[in-house]
């Protein structure tokens, strides 16, 4: 079985098998519902509970009201493991997923498609992105979009289901320029603005041009991203493996920052 | 003067002890590089001694950012000579020690304590341009921390560098996540 922490039982979803009111972290019947011996299986999205303490009953209307303009389908897809912070995540999703019939669900483990492995990188879990018939969206999260964060995950599934906010033609043209095959990594904190306006600047950048991807990374989760790059504030903006950015950037700055590398 | 941010020194002139030699400074000396202006009641108390030995431990770490340290009370700066000769600790300071009796400096930064004739504890960092980004006042008998100036003026630095777009990173592995909310404005 994998490693944890503890359970909090005031809090739905937060025992390995989130059923509602169930909470023996050692039923053996609860741990078979996301592992078996020896093997690991998808999470169980009929076995979660439908709703996140992250969600609240306002919340919730705002995001239906939002998600009212997806024109189509959307799979949010998230590689998990055995933590609490992809149980947390994973009940977000089904209760986030749940505030529109073009949102469905998807669980799988590292290891298992190849593809999902490539387009999220499955080095900081739990990754979540989202896939349409056109494949993967180069949008992706790594940890749960709390705090100033939600708003770009929203961003992001908006613009995978058709919906974006125009941009004038400067700001275009100068996205167009991007040609060469880009990552880029934004190591965030949830109650960081600069942070969320940079990610939506970069996811932006990467709704308009294929070949630009954004991985958004709660650094708070990742110790070892954090100590790599010696992160003492956010954002940071990395790209190539290094430092390039640590303040707010605009989308006219992240491009120049793109080309003249 | 509401608050002393972007506070730039007017014209002042005092004497200085520094490890054995003396010599005058003006605010023209303040420009060019950071500098920190920290105040203290008098010499020979008990307090300042420790908070003094405590800058002149990292007085290195300052000077590896490019900033000037001065000490200042309204001792004339033969009592500083004096105070160096007579504690070994204090005579380690390699840092300017400002004589500041007419209380110019005091006042214009608004720490003298008009009574005693005695600087409260004022902690003035100023960037290249002489304007002050941070600073703290204590009442006399709250010590400072010069390990916690450090990281203060490191982040001043940044700023000053980088622009004030964006925000400390205080790591708290374990803690909730914070709800979230959602900005509508500008969304669409």
């Amino acid at each position: 079985m994998g490693a944890g922490s503890g359970y909090d039982k005031s809090k739905p979803g937060s025992c390995r098998n989130a059923l509602n009111g169930h909470l023996d972290r050692d039923c053996r019947n609860c741990s078979r519902v996301l592992f078996t011996e020896g093997e690991k299986m998808a999470v169980s999205v009929e076995m979660l509970a439908d709703k996140s303490p992250l969600i609240s009953e306002e919340l919730e209307d705002q995001i239906s009201g939002i998600f009212a303009q997806l024109k189509k389908q959307v799979t949010v897809t998230s590689i998990v493991d055995d933590s609490d912070k992809s149980l947390e995540m994973a009940v977000f999703l089904k209760h986030l997923t749940g505030l529109s019939d073009k949102l469905t669900l998807r669980f799988i483990d590292k290891g298992t498609e190849k593809e999902a492995d490539e387009a999220l990188d499955s080095m900081y879990l739990p990754s979540t992105g989202f896939h349409t018939e056109s494949g993967y969206a180069h949008t992706v999260f790594h940890g749960v979009p709390g705090g100033h964060e939600l708003t770009g995950f929203v961003q992001a599934a908006l613009a995978a289901g058709g919906t974006v906010k125009p941009l004038d033609e400067p700001t275009m043209r100068e996205i167009s320029k991007i040609k060469e095959k880009t990552v880029i990594q934004i190591a965030v904190s949830l109650g960081c603005h600069h942070c969320a306006q940079t990610v939506m600047n970069a996811q932006r950048i990467a709704e308009e041009n294929e070949s630009v991807t954004v991985h958004t990374i709660d650094a708070n989760l990742y110790p070892s991203l954090v100590e790599r790059y010696k992160i003492e504030r956010v954002p940071i903006v990395l790209m190539d493996g290094r430092i390039v950015g640590q303040t707010e950037m605009t989308i006219p700055e992240l491009c120049k920052m793109i080309i003249k590398r | 003067m509401d608050n002393y941010i972007h506070f730039r020194p007017g014209p002042f002139k005092v004497s200085y002890y520094r490890h054995g030699d003396s010599g005058e400074m003006t605010e023209k000396d303040l420009m060019g590089h950071w500098s920190i202006l920290f105040f203290y009641p008098a010499d020979f108390t008990f307090v300042c001694p420790t908070e003094l030995e405590d800058m002149a431990d990292h007085y290195s770490e300052f000077k590896d950012e490019g900033c000037e340290v001065y000490s200042v009370s309204e001792d004339s700066y033969y009592v500083h000579k004096a105070w160096a000769d007579a504690s070994e600790k204090i005579g380690r300071i390699g840092f300017p020690m400002l004589g500041d009796p007419a209380g110019v400096l005091a006042r214009q930064f608004g720490v003298l304590d008009e009574n005693e004739g005695q600087a409260f504890r004022g902690t003035f960092v100023l960037n290249p341009d002489s304007e002050v980004v941070l600073y703290e006042i204590n009442d006399m008998g709250i010590g400072r921390n010069a390990q916690e100036l450090v990281r203060l003026l490191r982040a001043a630095k940044f700023v000053g560098e980088h622009g004030d777009q964006v925000c400390p990173a205080k790591w708290e592995p374990g803690a909730d996540t914070i709800s979230p909310s959602l900005d509508l404005v500008g969304m669409l």
